[in-house]
C-alpha cells in the first residue's frame, strides 16, 4: 500500500504542475488575445470551476432531447463567459479560447478527481479504493498528457488530429461555393465522378464541432431529391499498436461526443432508408486532441480516395451523396 | 535542457569508466598479489565481483535504453494554386487551410496554405507481431 501510495503522490505532483501550466497557458493567451480591461484572473479560475450535470436517466425515453437542449444551453453560456472575459477577440479565437478553457478545465477535474480518491482513500485506510486508484493510474496519466497537448493546439490555433474529417471536407470544398446551414455549420457542393455531392463540415477556422445531426437533417429535409449514400468521416481510436494514419471504412454513424448527434444522425438515415457508411482515419486518444500530426495528414489524403472508392462501387452517375466531415475543425476554414 | 541532458549522460560514462579501473585493480591486487590468500584478499575480491556485476548492469541499461524523441516542430506547408510550386516554413499563429497568404514568388498567383502537421523525427520501434 505504501508504494501504491508514493505512486499515486508522484502522479498528483505531475498533474497538480500540468494544470497549473494549463492555467498559467489559459491567463496568458486571454490576455494576450482578448485584451481584457481588468486583470481575467479570478474569473478564469471562476471558470475552471464549471460543472454540468446531466440529465437523469431512470426514465431514459425522451432523454437525448434534454441532453442536447442542457449542452446547447452549457455551450452558450460559456461562449458568453468567454466573451466577457476576452471582449476583443474575434469569432475564431473565441471558439479557441473556449477550447482551450476547456481542455484546462477538464484537466483541472481529473486532478481534483484524483486528489479526491487519494485523501479519502488515506483518511479512511482503505486499501481497496488506493488500490482501484493505483490500477487506473495509467489511463488518467495517459489522458491528461492527450490534455497537455491539446493546450498546446488550442493556445496557438493550430489544427489537431481530430480534424482530419473537417480537413477532408475542405479538400473537397475548394474553390467551391459554401453557405451556412445551422449554428457552426457549413454545407457546400460539389462533384465526383457524375455524383452530386454535399459536403457538410463545422464551420472554422476557430475551435469548433458544430453539429452535425442537426444540419443533415435540416439537410434531409431541405433537398429534393433523396440522397442515395450518406458518408461520415471521422478520426477513431486506434488500438495500441497500429499505425495512425491508416483509413478504415464501416456502416454507420461515426461521430462521438455524448451521442446526442449520433442519435438524430441514425433517426435521419432510418427516416430517409438512406445508407450510413463510415471512413475513420486511425490515431490514439492522445493523437486526436494534440496537433495533427503528417501521418494524420497523410492518412486524410488516402481516405479521400476511399471515399471516391465508396461512392463509384455503391451509387450510379447522377445520383446525389452526402459525406459529413466529422470533428473539431480548428486551424481549418472553409 | 537538451544540453543538461547531454552532459548528464556524458557525467555517468565518466564515472563508468572509473568504476571500471577501480574493479580491475582490486581484482588485479586481490588475484594477482604473490602473498598467501589473507582476508583482505578475499574482501577485495567480493567487492570486484560486485563491481562487474554493477559494470555489467549498468551496460545492459545503456544498451536497452529507449531513444527519446527529438523536438516537435509544427510546419505550414505552402502551395501554389496555378502551378505545383511548394515551400515549407514553420508554424505561425493566425496560419490556417486553407488561407491565401501573398503570391507565388515563381509566377505570382495566389499563394496557399496547404497543410498545417507536426513532425517527428523519431525512428520507430518495429513491433515484431
Ligand atoms: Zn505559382
Amino acid at each position: 500500500m505504501a508504494m501504491w501510495s508514493r505512486d499515486i503522490e508522484r502522479s498528483l505532483y505531475k498533474l497538480k504542475f500540468m494544470k497549473d501550466k494549463a492555467r498559467e497557458t489559459s491567463i496568458k493567451t486571454v490576455k494576450e488575445l482578448g485584451k481584457p480591461p481588468v486583470d481575467p484572473t479570478p474569473r478564469i479560475d471562476q471558470f475552471l470551476e464549471r460543472f454540468f450535470i446531466e440529465p437523469v436517466n431512470m426514465d431514459p425515453s425522451g432523454i437525448v432531447w434534454k441532453f442536447d437542449h442542457l449542452l446547447d444551453v452549457r455551450d452558450l453560456s460559456m461562449k458568453d463567459e468567454v466573451r466577457r472575459i476576452a471582449p476583443e477577440a474575434d469569432d475564431s479565437t473565441l471558439n479557441n479560447l473556449e477550447n482551450l478553457l476547456e481542455a484546462a478545465m477538464d484537466l483541472n477535474l481529473i486532478y481534483r478527481t484524483v486528489k479526491h480518491y487519494y485523501l479519502f482513500g488515506k483518511r479512511t485506510k482503505s486499501y481497496i479504493i488506493i488500490a482501484q486508484l493505483h490500477m487506473l493510474l495509467p489511463i488518467i496519466m495517459e489522458s491528461a498528457a492527450a490534455y497537455e497537448g491539446a493546450i498546446q493546439a488550442f493556445s496557438t490555433g493550430q489544427p489537431i488530429g481530430d480534424g482530419a474529417g473537417p480537413l477532408l471536407a475542405n479538400k473537397l470544398l475548394r474553390g467551391k461555393e459554401f453557405k451556412k446551414i445551422e449554428k457552426d455549420m457549413i454545407v457546400g457542393e460539389t462533384e465526383i465522378e457524375g455524383r452530386k455531392v454535399y459536403v457538410l463540415k463545422a464551420e472554422g477556422p476557430g475551435g469548433n464541432v458544430g453539429k452535425p445531426g442537426d444540419a443533415l437533417t435540416i439537410l434531409l429535409n431541405s433537398l429534393n431529391q433523396r440522397p442515395s449514400l450518406v458518408i461520415m468521416v471521422d478520426a477513431a481510436l486506434k488500438f495500441e499498436g497500429e499505425n495512425t494514419g491508416d483509413v478504415a471504412e464501416g456502416i454507420g454513424a461515426a461521430i462521438g461526443g455524448v451521442g446526442t448527434e449520433r442519435f438524430k444522425i441514425e433517426e435521419v438515415a432510418y427516416k430517409y432508408k438512406i445508407p450510413l457508411f463510415a471512413v475513420v482515419i486511425k490515431e490514439s486518444l492522445k493523437e486526436a486532441i494534440a496537433p495533427m500530426k503528417k501521418e494524420i495528414y497523410e492518412g486524410v489524403e488516402k481516405a479521400i480516395e476511399r471515399v471516391k472508392r465508396i461512392i463509384r462501387e455503391n451509387t450510379k452517375e447522377g445520383e446525389t451523396v452526402i459525406i459529413a466531415g466529422i470533428g473539431n475543425t480548428i486551424g481549418i476554414a472553409q | 535542457m537538451e544540453e543538461k541532458k547531454e552532459a548528464m549522460s556524458l557525467m555517468n560514462l565518466l564515472l563508468l569508466i572509473l568504476l571500471i579501473i577501480f574493479v580491475f585493480m582490486l581484482l588485479g591486487r586481490s588475484l594477482f598479489s604473490n602473498s598467501q590468500m589473507q582476508p583482505e584478499n578475499s574482501t577485495m575480491m567480493f567487492l570486484g565481483f560486485l563491481g562487474i556485476l554493477l559494470i555489467v548492469f549498468a551496460l545492459l541499461r545503456l544498451l536497452t535504453r529507449v531513444p527519446t524523441p527529438t523536438q516537435k516542430i509544427t510546419l505550414t506547408v505552402l502551395q501554389c494554386t496555378k502551378c505545383a510550386f511548394k515551400s515549407i516554413r514553420n508554424f505561425q499563429v493566425g496560419d490556417y487551410i486553407p488561407k491565401i497568404v501573398g503570391n507565388c514568388p515563381s509566377c505570382g498567383g495566389p499563394f496557399r496554405i496547404e497543410a498545417i502537421y507536426v513532425e517527428e523525427k523519431t525512428q520507430k520501434r518495429k513491433i515484431p507481431f
